[in-house]
């Protein structure tokens, strides 16, 4: 069966309208749950706990849904609602087996041992370097270097000028990169 | 010797984090199931429609003045001009001159007009506006 064709401007416009608001948010939720799930997950790291945020999000997003002003765009407004969420649940969860307070070394551990981690001892090494760098920057690493964003669509995300989110993302490499030759 | 030095491109995998089969579809499943019943639940009977949103305003009313007169333990400011029984709604006409003290914490009235503002406000919420000024 074809994806019927996702017309953004459309789905704005049925979300107003009270008898096509479900099917509309429905078409909202099929589009963009696997993006935002990636998102938070190279976040959080533990699948279990990226499913939590992922739904809260678009609980959230549907409980606010009619404040949606359409001044931006819906996947933007999504992704900001997803970065909040995945952000306060960091905050809160500092003592959990994923957390910066972890010794050198354990996260990358604990992602080698979990089930739904697929990758080598490097592949664990490079969750953990990232892991350990702040908060936004973590963010704007993985926009970037995996989920492969331009500047501008990361500067309209989170509110940065595009020169510096250059200047981090950089600098956030050479931390990577420190990292991983340390462990080498 | 010297050592190779790591760099990022050398690192290949960007895909090292799976899912379970078939997660994606029970993903969107679970979501639209829970904001479905968010939608029903929120559908009151046109006929009882405004009945309960009154009762549900009186009953936060209610409780927001049951809580004060029980948790108050120290003085506070009450203005000149106040009408007796709802200190809140006393602090919702006098904005400026009304300082509510409770436990040594001062609190601004346009928080607690926030607290009317925000609708609708379930009792997790409302407590933990309380809680987080205590």
């Amino acid at each position: 069966m074809a994806e019927k064709e996702y017309n953004e401007e459309k789905i704005i416009e049925q979300l107003k309208d009270s008898s096509k608001k479900a099917a509309a948010f429905s078409a909202i939720v099929k589009r963009h749950s696997e993006q935002l799930y990636w998102h938070i997950r190279r976040m959080v790291l533990l699948h279990d706990d990226a499913n939590d945020l992922v739904q809260n999000t678009f609980l959230k997003a549907w409980n606010n849904i009619d404040n949606f002003r359409g001044d931006s765009r819906l996947s933007t407004w999504l992704y900001r609602i997803a970065i909040n969420e995945t952000l306060t649940f960091i905050a809160r969860n500092n003592n959990n087996a994923i957390s910066l307070n972890s010794p050198e070394g354990a996260i990358a551990e604990t992602l080698e041992s979990d089930a739904h981690f697929d990758g080598n001892r490097a592949d664990a090494l490079l969750q953990e370097a990232i892991s350990r760098l702040p908060d936004k920057q973590r963010l704007i690493f993985n926009m970037k270097y995996f989920e492969e964003m331009r500047y501008d669509e990361i500067s309209e995300i989170l509110g940065t000028s595009v020169g510096a989110l250059k200047a981090s993302y950089h600098i956030a490499v050479k931390k990577i990169e420190n990292f991983l030759n340390d462990k080498n | 010797m010297q050592e190779k030095k790591m760099r990022l491109e050398d690192c290949k995998s960007k895909k090292p984090f799976t899912v379970p089969n078939g997660y994606f579809n029970e993903l969107n499943r679970n979501i639209i199931e829970v904001t479905a019943k968010t939608s029903k639940e929120t559908v009151a009977p046109k006929n009882k429609l405004k009945i309960g949103n009154i009762l549900l305003r009186m009953s936060i009313a209610a409780m927001i003045v049951v809580i004060f007169a029980i948790t108050l333990q120290g003085t506070y400011i009450i203005s000149n001009t106040q009408r007796p029984g709802n200190i809140i709604a006393q602090s919702h006409y006098n904005t400026e001159d009304t300082e509510i003290l409770i436990d040594g914490t001062t609190i601004d009235s346009d928080f607690i007009d926030k607290l009317f503002e925000s609708y609708p406000i379930d009792d997790y919420t409302f407590y933990s506006y309380l809680t987080e000024y205590e």
